[in-house]
């Protein structure tokens, strides 16, 4: 691999960044880069104790204790608990363990934001390098802006925020995001209903990049679809026409072997069946996911819902609420949560919940597989529609 | 018998009994870190200083964190043998400084536990039985 003089110069310093960049280029050298190349930003994945557990927060605090600072601005993804709050009971084991993780990575220099969805706050122009670890949030910076992430796992992504760099390969490069194959999509799209496409899309995609074809959807919906392609596709890339700002590009270089029609009878969902809450927030829910929330229920006049519904999002969006919202949603029985989700934290098993109604395809693929929840599929409308 | 493959991480020669796992594992949840062990079956075998075999590893992005438990407590494999690697095992192990040599045929997948395997790091080739024959 060709290295630079700085690079060189770093690798000879015996320090931590000089350990981590030394594995940076191990591990491109494995994978056949010519290259690193240096990256704007970085995303942590990985840094809730239930998915990392004693292992993970060892590893963090070792290597905070070594010295290892980060280089490059690096967000942190949700962890397992709010940082203070009390809507999302862990026990103490749980919170001192998790309170450990948040220190090594305060202390090595990230901006402790704990959200999944960081691209909802900075900017990744077109053609920009990140170095980012979570599917949804790669999946939504390469195919909304063209910006470029590889999938990178979480302890990857530590070692490119200490170093800067990123070997060059996979989606580093322009001739690997040319499309291969070709999905239309009929029909009006809801939030849930582009869940199932993003699902039909990479499941039919593979490890090739679609050329995505689809009328127009809310931002939240964009959100859901992008969310569940990268979970049920290694790759984490689409170009969508007339969204992706070079489009047109990709559309004259695309070489096209296969070609997926899907039809609004493809989108229906299962009939939603006994819950005992409702989640939305897988991605985080931006703002106007929660002031949409906010105007059903003023529609129907204020109700006090008869399940608790949760609402997963950042700081920054809870920030933009004022207390006479935040207040009356509580009233309601609505919970606005920061800092972490149910699908990284235990929170809604310690409170009894455990059959759990959502919009999001993505959760409803990983609460059964991680926190070991019953979820089911619904449109957030109805599903409140069914709590007055 | 010699197999060839593709050396990821490692220098020189390593000699060792081998420990095979003919299904795939998963770190997270089949290999304990601290102790060294991994789960086969009902049963558990213990993986430090020893070669250990597999076809390959299913993902977790949590297995280097526990590769980098094994060599912390002294428990790491002396290397690791592979038929595929995924990323993953490829990051833990650089970042474990675990030696792992892969792309090797299904057929080191036929060692017997105990068995004594020559590792040549330098040439990413496997010797069964301490030396060719």
């Amino acid at each position: 691999m060709h290295l630079t003089r700085e690079e060189e110069e770093v690798l000879s310093r015996g320090d931590a960044r000089s350990r981590a960049l030394e594995t940076v280029v191990k591990v491109g050298e494995s994978l056949g880069a010519s290259r690193l190349l240096d990256v704007e930003t970085a995303h942590v994945s990985g840094v809730s104790y239930q998915t990392i557990g004693d292992a993970g927060v060892e590893f963090l605090s070792d290597l905070a204790a070594s010295g290892a600072r980060f280089k490059v601005f690096a967000t942190v993804n949700p962890m397992g608990m709010e940082l203070d709050g009390g809507e999302t009971p862990v026990d103490d084991l749980f919170k001192s363990r998790q309170l450990e993780v948040v220190k090594s990575l305060i202390k090595m220099g990230a901006s402790a934001w704990f959200t999944c969805a960081p691209y909802d706050i900075i900017r990744t122009p077109p053609g920009t390098v990140h170095a980012w670890g979570e599917s949804n949030a790669i999946s939504y910076i390469n195919s909304v802006r063209d910006a470029m992430s590889e999938k990178l796992p979480g302890p990857f992504t530590i070692l490119a925020a200490i170093t800067g760099k990123v070997p060059e390969f996979g989606l580093y490069l322009h001739e690997n995001r040319m499309p291969r194959v070709m999905v239309k999509v009929n029909g009006r799209i809801t939030q849930a209903a582009a869940g199932i496409i993003g699902k039909m899309v990479g499941e039919f995609s593979g490890s090739r990049v679609p050329y995505v074809v689809v009328g127009p959807m809310t931002e939240r919906a964009m959100k859901a679809m992008l969310a569940s392609f990268a979970t049920y596709s290694p790759n984490p890339f689409m170009v969508i026409e007339g969204v992706n700002p070079n489009w047109r590009l990709y559309r004259s270089e695309m070489d096209v072997e296969e070609s997926l029609v899907i039809d609004e009878k493809d989108l229906r969902l299962p009939e939603t069946r006994d819950f005992d809450a409702v989640f939305i927030g897988c991605p985080h829910a931006d703002l106007d996911e929660v002031l949409h929330v906010a105007k059903l229920l003023e529609d129907r006049g204020y109700p006090r819902l008869a399940k608790p519904l949760f609402i997963s999002t950042s700081r920054f969006v809870k920030s933009q609420l004022s207390p006479a919202i935040l207040s009356r949603l509580d009233e309601l029985n609505v919970h606005v949560i920061t800092d972490t989700c149910p699908i990284v934290s235990p929170f809604l098993r310690n409170r009894g919940l455990l059959n759990i109604a959502t919009p999001s395809s993505k959760s409803v693929y990983y609460m059964p597989r991680l926190v070991s929840l019953n979820a089911m599929p619904c449109e957030i409308d109805e599903c409140i529609g069914d709590l007055l | 018998m010699t197999l060839r493959g593709r050396t990821i991480y490692g220098k020189g020669v390593i000699a060792g009994k081998a420990v095979v796992m003919r299904t795939p594992i998963s770190f997270l949840g089949d290999v304990d870190g601290r102790r060294g062990t991994v789960k086969a079956g009902y049963e558990e075998k213990s993986i430090g200083g020893r070669v250990l075999i597999l076809p390959f590893s299913r993902g977790s992005t949590v297995g280097p964190y526990i590769m980098y438990q094994l060599v912390k407590y002294g428990n790491a494999p002396l290397a690791i043998l592979s038929v595929k690697a995924d990323t993953l095992v490829l990051i833990g192990a650089v970042m474990a400084g675990i030696p792992l040599v892969t792309d090797l045929p299904d057929s080191v997948l036929g060692v017997s536990d105990g068995e004594e395997v020559v590792v040549d790091l330098d040439g990413g080739e496997v010797r069964l039985g301490g030396q060719d024959r």
